[in-house]
């Protein structure tokens, strides 16, 4: 694939104790690892809404910064406009965060923890783009579509769908099965954490489902729970030795699945069990940790990746925990609806 | 008597992000290690090391990280590459 980038901008990352660009910033890098993250979630983003071909000839990429104030950006627009067998595809996505606003987060507390900024303090996190006539190279990664493949969902052994919504341009099914054994464990570790291997794949049908714009659809059918991974409060540990199993009883399954994630949970206090009601609950609520971004950025670095956790989630009624499905939407993991099935 | 491999694919755990490397022809030879492998497919794949102890697996096996490409069987030219890594709450 040919790939041409038009920008005329270099891109920094910069932590300052001022909303402006007064005075010395607590640090100032270069973001241009961090736009390339960006291009890559937007290709496929673009590749899983039907919006982009799989297999583009060519790939022309444009950066259009939205100001806050120039050079603070308050947005990046990606647009991708990919070219096949003659025709022209075009996908846009407007980026308002991406990891330069994570890695800000933990140079914070790094900065709280040795005093340069105290408790109380405020910083303030930025991207700026500087107009240059000859801007630095992003070096991107290879632009890959996910594998996907041509399949119904009787094939795949879903019998019937339950009711719940779907993204339309990012469908995702989850065998209730799973789902229920999640939550399970997530209350027999109590305020520990616990987890496994998700298998799944990404299929493609003849017609999208009710409500939905993309035949591609995401399927998470089975959990591979293993006693090497090792939780306790706050933290799981998951073994490779573990996932290399579960990746080759996805194998001997004979489904074409993989082990598209893993599942984790972030506790729940079954002596209390007001989680999903007390404000005042200690326990993380069923987000992303920043270890939990780190996870995925080295186990699962694809941008299609899911990240179901379950746990507590504040205003939720009743007293169990939920599993809340994170996806890639614009930077960052963000919550998204998914139906249950049951096979 | 084994066929040494002339090839690795390398890919995470999802295999979606998949690297194939001819050896002595897309920047690895069979003299380079497993480790040094995992290292180029980091790089080449723009993944962040985080500083955590990577390894690579065949057919389920861990390979060790200072054998050379060269000794390696042909059978064990796919790997999945993967950190030790924890996820959690905080």
């Amino acid at each position: 694939m040919n790939v041409e980038i038009n920008t005329e901008f270099d891109f920094l990352q910069e932590l300052r104790r001022e909303s402006d660009l007064s005075g010395l910033p607590l640090y100032s890098e270069s973001a241009h690892a961090e736009v390339a993250e960006l291009i890559d979630e937007a290709f496929v983003s673009g590749v899983l809404s039907e919006r982009l071909p799989t297999e583009p000839e060519s790939l022309k990429i444009t950066l259009a910064p939205q100001w806050l104030n120039e050079p603070i950006v308050a947005g990046l627009d990606v647009t991708l406009r990919a070219g096949v067998n003659g025709h022209s595809h075009e996908y846009r996505q407007r980026f308002i965060t991406g990891r330069w606003y994570r890695e800000a987060q933990i140079r914070m507390l790094t900065y709280r923890d040795d005093g340069v900024l105290d408790d109380q303090q405020t910083a303030y996190c930025m991207l700026l783009a500087l107009r240059t006539e000859r801007p630095a190279p992003v070096r991107l990664p290879p632009l890959n579509a996910p594998p996907i493949v041509d399949q119904e969902l009787e094939a795949c052994g879903v019998r019937q769908l339950v009711a719940g919504p779907l993204l339309p341009d990012r469908p995702v099914l989850i065998n209730r099965q799973l789902v229920d054994d999640a939550i399970r464990r997530c209350m027999e570790a109590d305020t520990n954490e616990t987890g496994g291997a998700l298998l799944g794949k990404l299929i493609r049908l003849q017609a999208p489902l009710p409500g939905t714009r993309t035949r591609v659809v995401n399927l998470l059918s089975a959990s591979v729970d293993d006693s090497r991974h090792v939780g306790q409060a706050l933290s799981l540990a998951f073994s490779p030795e573990a996932l290399a199993e579960a990746a080759q009883i996805a194998d001997l399954r004979g489904l074409g699945e993989t082990v598209q994630t893993v599942y984790h949970t972030h506790g729940w206090k079954n002596a209390c069990g007001n989680c999903n009601q007390s404000p005042d609950c200690p326990l993380a609520e069923a987000v992303p940790s920043l270890q939990d971004y780190q996870l995925l950025e080295t186990l699962f670095p694809s941008k299609s990746t899911l990240m179901p956790i379950a746990g507590r989630k504040l205003g939720e009624p009743g007293r169990r925990p939920v599993l809340q499905v994170h996806a890639w939407r614009g930077g960052q993991m963000t919550p998204i609806p998914w139906a249950a099935y049951l096979d | 008597m084994v066929a040494a491999t002339r090839s690795i694919t390398m890919s995470d755990l999802s295999r979606q992000k998949r690297l194939r490397a001819d050896l002595g022809v897309d920047g690895l030879t069979r003299r380079h290690t497993v480790g040094q492998a995992v290292e180029h497919y980091l790089d080449r794949m723009s993944i962040r090391n985080h500083g955590l102890r990577w390894t690579a697996f065949s057919r389920g096996v861990k390979l060790d990280n200072k054998a050379e490409l060269g000794d390696l069987a042909d059978t064990d030219s796919e790997w999945t590459v993967m950190p030790e890594v924890s996820a959690g709450g905080i």
